[in-house]
């Protein structure tokens, strides 16, 4: 039930950002808010990731992991896509814990 | 948006339109596919059946937004991811602002439906051809179904072979989901003003995980960082001005 509500919320929060604008017809944003958009993600997914970045891995290959994320660190700051992050950072784990790292 | 290039009547286009549509999608649906399975998988690690995840991407169909609703699936409540869900889809309001013109004289129902279905992928490819003159809603329905049709399957995909691994940390499947969102994160960060947004904002959200429960800090950090946007903004328009 509860998941079922989160889903619902999320749906209706979605469709609403995807309508609002286009049931008003084509009436432009203020330029403020237009300005403040540019940072939202950005601010947003920053402040998902440092509080889980800080509470360490634990258990078998921890530095394994720590190298893994490193190196998709670099990869995702180089390239700005998903995709070499994560393969790189997922295949840095798996060379690492064939020597048990 | 130049007043000339505003269209008077929509254009509703016809079945070819829709297939132009819908090809056009086909490039950037290996891309969606990579990322709904990576969702599938997350989802399967945060606790969803493979159901829920395949009913989320069906009626929500929203794909940063869902990421991030599962980063905080375990420890957040109802009311802070749909806020935060509500705060990574304000994007769309800008998109639906800049194609609404052309959906002028379209009945309210169909522009519901073509807002309903509005996912990045598809909103890149139609806002293009109608630009180009090539544009119709039959286009952007095409390019809507088309991305449609293939987040929902590969996520589901994903779920199922996130459930047929008995203990994903072992092949590093935890390491997915903080690679995943670096690369996210990587990809907005343009200029100065946007890396300092995302350092105050990392540093904000550590700070208010110690203080506040549940997940709000993460939507807390986010509204005053960004704000902090435009405040950056301000002072570097002051500093040239002198």
């Amino acid at each position: 039930m509860g998941t079922a509500l989160r889903i619902a919320g999320m749906a209706l929060a979605t469709f609403f950002t995807r309508y609002a604008m286009i049931a008003l017809v084509g009436r432009e944003p203020p330029v403020l808010f237009r300005r403040w958009l540019r940072y939202v993600p950005v601010a947003l997914l920053a402040a998902l990731i440092a509080p889980a970045a800080l509470s360490s891995p634990a258990g078998a290959g921890v530095h394994g992991r720590w190298l893994a994320l490193g190196v998709g660190a670099l990869l995702a700051w180089r390239t700005k896509q998903v995709l070499p992050s994560l393969v790189s950072g997922l295949v840095t784990f798996w060379a690492l814990s064939i020597f048990g790292i | 948006m130049v007043a000339a290039e505003i269209p008077q009547q929509a254009q509703r286009g016809t079945l070819a339109d829709f297939r132009r549509g819908l090809i056009a999608t086909a490039p950037l649906v290996p891309g969606v596919v990579m990322f709904g399975l990576l969702y599938g998988v997350m989802a399967r690690q945060v606790g969803l059946s493979p159901w829920e995840a395949l009913a989320m991407s069906l009626i929500v169909h929203a794909g940063s937004a869902q990421f991030t609703a599962l980063g905080m699936w375990a420890s957040a409540g109802t009311w802070a991811i749909v806020l935060t869900t509500l705060a990574i889809n304000l994007r769309h309001l800008l998109m639906g602002a800049s194609i609404a013109p052309y959906l002028l004289g379209l009945r309210q129902r169909w522009r519901a439906l073509l807002a309903l279905w509005m996912a990045d992928e598809s909103y890149a490819v139609s806002i293009t051809a109608y630009r180009q003159g090539t544009g119709s809603a039959a286009y952007f329905l095409g390019a809507n179904v088309g991305i449609y049709l293939a987040w929902p399957t590969s996520g589901l995909m994903g779920a199922l072979v996130g459930m047929a691994l008995p203990d994903p940390t072992r092949y590093g499947l935890d390491l997915v989901f903080p690679l995943a969102f670096l690369g996210l994160l990587m990809a907005f960060i343009e200029d100065r003003k946007t890396a300092a947004v995302a350092v105050v904002a990392g540093l904000l959200a550590i700070a208010g995980s110690q203080m506040l429960s549940g997940q709000w800090h993460i939507l807390i950090a986010g509204l005053l960082a960004s704000l902090g946007g435009i405040a950056l903004e301000e002072v570097e328009r002051a500093w040239g001005r002198r």
